[in-house]
């Protein structure tokens, strides 16, 4: 039997809902996570008045560069909760909600590009190893190709909701 | 540049219907009829132009009309 459009549509917006909490609960558990791994370390090693400046200035650099695919990570899921609140509002063909799929796209893109080549070559050099590094596991071409369809996905939706608007405009 | 403009009113008052029994007869709201009526749409789809010919008993020719400026 064939359920009503109305009914889907409700739905829709419970789980847009229900997965906004669930955005907010990941940014917060995101959020701690960088303070407890970078904030309070950073402060440790600031107030250690036994290690050299110059290495205190180092271990800091390198915090600071280990997070930054989380802080990346931290973005795209802030966009996904702007364009989850959208689909909670009932406003599925919005051109900003698809926007913001599309900016989470592009923040967890700029995250694989971190964790894949900026935080090993920073951390080279920051080390004062030099050269050129690159981490690349298998996961990382799923996350990186995941990225970056979600991306896209979201420019699909972007522009299918301006098709939209243009048709409406129409009697 | 020369516009389209919307004769609807015209053809309403000519054939003494109300927009709203009209809105009804063709199957879509009084608030875009209105939007037509005003000119305030993009543009009108050849289904509803042909219901409205239809109703108002005219030719496409009565209700749109080109302006030039």
């Amino acid at each position: 039997m064939a359920i009503p459009l109305d009914n889907d549509l409700s739905k829709a917006q419970e789980l847009a809902k229900t997965a906004q909490v669930f955005a907010i609960i990941a940014l917060v558990t995101i959020g701690l996570s960088i303070l407890f791994n970078t904030a309070l370390p950073a402060v440790r090693i600031v107030v250690d008045h036994a290690m050299p400046w110059r290495s205190r200035v180092t271990e800091i650099g390198l915090l600071a560069v280990q997070n930054l695919p989380a802080l990346l990570l931290l973005g795209a899921v802030n966009r996904l909760h702007f364009a989850l609140k959208h689909y909670g509002e009932g406003d599925f063909f919005s051109k900003v909600a698809s926007s913001r799929v599309a900016e989470a796209g592009d923040y967890a893109l700029q995250a694989m590009v971190a964790l894949i080549l900026i935080v090993p070559n920073l951390t080279q050099w920051i080390r004062h190893r030099g050269g050129f590094d690159i981490r690349l596991e298998p996961e990382y071409y799923g996350m990186l190709a995941f990225a970056l369809f979600i991306a896209m996905v979201g420019r699909i939706l972007s522009a299918a909701t301006t098709l939209k608007e243009d048709n409406e405009g129409f009697v | 540049m020369s516009q389209i403009v919307v004769r609807l009113d015209v053809m309403l008052a000519l054939r003494k219907m109300k927009a709203k029994d009209l809105a009804e007869h063709i199957g879509i709201t009084e608030a875009n009829l209105s939007l037509l009526r005003t000119g305030k749409v993009k543009g009108v789809r050849f289904e509803t132009l042909a219901k409205l010919c239809e109703a108002l008993e005219c030719t496409p020719g009565d209700i749109l009309e080109i302006e030039s400026d």
